[in-house]
């Protein structure tokens, strides 16, 4: 069974170091940003990373992605350009759509990350006319949208399930629920008692599962057990992610001060140090004695090390224009 | 053939052209559906959901396929206007080239009898103010045929808007020779003074043919200046404009509101570096919506009578038409040959 199925201690080391990259380029990122030196919208993933690289450990290189306004996190997963990724953000023509996107565009047809849009409610339907493309061309793979709990919202999000359905298109929906749309939490935007699983699984047929989002082995497992299933039944899968943004919806603020302030849930800041994506993995890696608490240390250091080298590396080919 | 079966045609044709050419919408796929029958592979049933099925041509379109989708009326498309206008329309400018989106939106638009406020709208400018988008307003079966043929062609996504009031006019033509596609075309008269021009598009140009061969017989000579295809990086080409510009007197015949639509931005292009003295004169509905009941709707459209007094008014202040027009002349779809209006000299 793919639950018991002990973990390739390469792969968890190695989305151990994408998980650490991801979140150190984003939080350089945010200081540039702070430091009047972007020149573009930011949604920064971190906090989120567990999600992004856990789907992309469970699915193939030839599986398509498609993104949203928060995709930072999800392109890199997929292994999308860095420094093209970056120019993007600093508004350097060479960025991976040449300066006329922005933060909120990411694309990297190389690897198969097919996109991403800031429209909510927009990225599924596509992601499905991709999916149907992949099912008349006779392809096996698989399309991975991500969206987050607002997008899921909208009448296009449930249209398109209902769609997806009836045409039996290989597409898994990463539900990515940081519970706030902005700064409007789930009480303030669903009916009581609301819920996902019926509606999904009983409703409209789908392959519904629901996870720890800031979990990397749950995320992986829960996943690659969603692509068999897609894959078999001919259905929709949603995985829906519980996951904890730990920075302000937009902009370059990441603080305690808006991680305990009124629009959050009571306590969150202390389930935001309690739930730390990179803690959580560090801790299955030793427990389960893939590597040694000292040595994965070391590993850690280093690859904070190594990305933090390369990001100035990259930073310094761009020239930035002081806002 | 008339209006219809030309798109129909159209339709079949590019199906049988490519097996990535595909056609989606709401009861495509019907009893008596000839593109199903034919191509029963490369035709999709869509469940009443605009927005998703619209996206999923958009995705579909990004992965090298060519889907149209077709919409029953414009105000449905509306429900699907992030798709059409804000992702399609700039896919390919905001990944930064090289990722093209060709879609094709066929939406049915304006008059039709007792369909009141809801389903009538005339919202040509919206797509001619959005980016990315090919516009086709076939105001003949020919044109009809050829834009879906032309659409389909090019890499790019197009809007297709289809007048309803057109769908039982008939013409004769040669679905099988290279045509050129134009974005307007001229019909002259045969003694040709530059002296009253009419302007128009889509469903205007019936009721033009019409007053062009009913003043010929009183030797006033019309000519006609029909817009049908609005690229999306040059909308109205300077020619047209530099043609107008010749006329004395120069009418707008618009079965939309003239109020910043198509011809109100034909109008004010016309103004600008204009040394000939001009005289403009608008015909066209009020800025509402059309009403349903026929009693209250025959006024609101402009027709051939209110062209041919408008003209006749100019030339000798008198109305040559006093008679009131049947609820069939002014409200029921046409059914004339355009192409013998078009040969008409």
């Amino acid at each position: 069974m793919h639950r018991s199925k002990k973990i390739n201690k390469k792969l968890l080391l190695k989305a151990f170091e994408k998980i650490i990259t991801i979140r150190i380029i984003e939080e350089k990122i945010a200081k540039k940003s702070r430091e009047n030196k972007i020149w573009s919208f930011l949604h920064l993933s971190i906090g989120q990373e567990a999600s992004a690289v856990g789907v992309a450990a469970a699915t193939n290189n030839s599986d398509l992605f498609f993104g949203n306004h928060r995709s930072h996190a999800h392109y890199l997963a997929k292994n999308g350009n860095l420094e093209k990724m970056m120019m993007e953000i600093f508004g350097d023509e060479r960025g991976c759509c040449k300066g006329f996107g922005g933060s909120m565009h990411m694309l990297d047809k190389s690897v198969n990350f097919m996109g991403s849009i800031p429209i909510l409610g927009s990225a599924i339907s596509i992601a499905s006319g991709m999916a149907m493309g992949e099912k008349l061309k006779k392809n096996k793979n698989i399309v991975v949208v991500f969206v987050g709990d607002g997008a899921a919202e909208e009448g296009s999000f449930y249209e398109t399930i209902n769609m997806a359905g009836l045409y039996k298109l290989p597409l898994l929906v990463i539900l990515e629920d940081n519970k706030y749309a902005v700064e409007s939490s789930h009480e303030k935007r669903k009916v009581k008692n609301y819920n996902f699983s019926k509606l999904f699984k009983d409703g409209m047929q789908t392959i519904y599962k629901r996870v720890d989002g800031q979990n990397f082995v749950k995320v992986l497992k829960t996943t690659e057990l969603l692509k068999s299933s897609i894959i078999k039944e001919n259905k929709v899968g949603i995985l829906h992610c519980d996951c904890i943004r730990f920075s302000k919806h937009s902009g370059a603020t990441i603080s305690i001060q808006d991680q305990e302030s009124k629009y959050r849930y009571k306590n969150e800041h202390i389930q935001i140090k309690k739930k730390d994506p990179i803690d959580i993995l560090f801790k299955y890696i030793v427990q389960n004695n893939y590597f040694k608490k000292e040595d994965l240390e070391k590993i850690k250091k280093k690859n904070i090390f190594q990305t933090s080298k390369k990001f100035e590396f990259i930073f310094n080919k761009i020239p930035i224009r002081k806002i | 053939m008339n209006f219809t079966n030309a798109i129909q045609e159209g339709t079949l044709k590019i199906l049988s052209k490519n097996k990535k050419n595909l056609v989606f919408g709401l009861e495509v796929t019907n009893i008596g559906s000839k593109i199903y029958e034919k191509y029963p592979s490369q035709v999709f049933e869509t469940p009443v959901s605009e927005l998703a099925s619209t996206g999923l041509c958009v995705g579909l379109a990004t992965r090298g396929f060519k889907p149209t989708i077709v919409y029953g009326r414009v105000e449905f498309a509306l429900l699907a206007f992030d798709q059409i206008l804000t992702q399609a329309g700039r896919w390919e400018y905001m990944f930064g080239g090289n990722y093209p989106c060709p879609v094709t939106f066929r939406i049915q638009i304006g008059r039709q009898w007792g369909n009141g406020p809801q389903h009538t709208a005339n919202y040509h400018s919206i797509f001619m103010q959005s980016y990315g988008l090919d516009i086709y307003i076939p105001s003949t079966p020919q044109e009809a045929y050829f834009h879906i043929i032309n659409s389909n062609k090019q890499n790019r996504p197009a809007v297709i808007l289809e007048h309803r009031y057109l769908t039982q006019i008939k013409e004769n033509f040669k679905t099988n020779r290279k045509i050129k596609i134009r974005q307007h075309t001229l019909y002259k008269s045969v003694k040709n003074k530059k002296k009253y021009l009419i302007i128009t598009y889509g469903d205007g140009l019936i009721d033009s043919l019409k007053t062009k061969k009913y003043l010929k017989d009183k030797n006033i000579y019309i000519d006609i200046m029909n817009f049908s295809y609005f690229p999306f990086k040059n909308r109205i080409e300077k020619k047209a404009i530099k043609i107008a510009q010749k006329y004395k007197e120069v009418i707008f015949f618009d079965s939309a509101p003239f109020e910043f639509g198509i011809l109100s931005g034909v109008s004010s292009m016309l103004k600008i570096n204009n040394k000939n003295k001009q005289n403009f004169y608008y015909l066209s509905p009020n800025n509402s919506p059309s009403p349903s009941a026929p009693s209250l709707a025959k006024n609101y459209y402009k027709n051939t009578k209110d062209l041919i007094n408008l003209v006749s008014k100019i030339e000798t202040d008198k109305k040559l038409i006093n008679r009131k027009l049947s609820f069939e002349e002014v409200m029921l779809w046409p059914q004339d040959d355009i192409g013998k209006l078009i040969k008409h000299k």
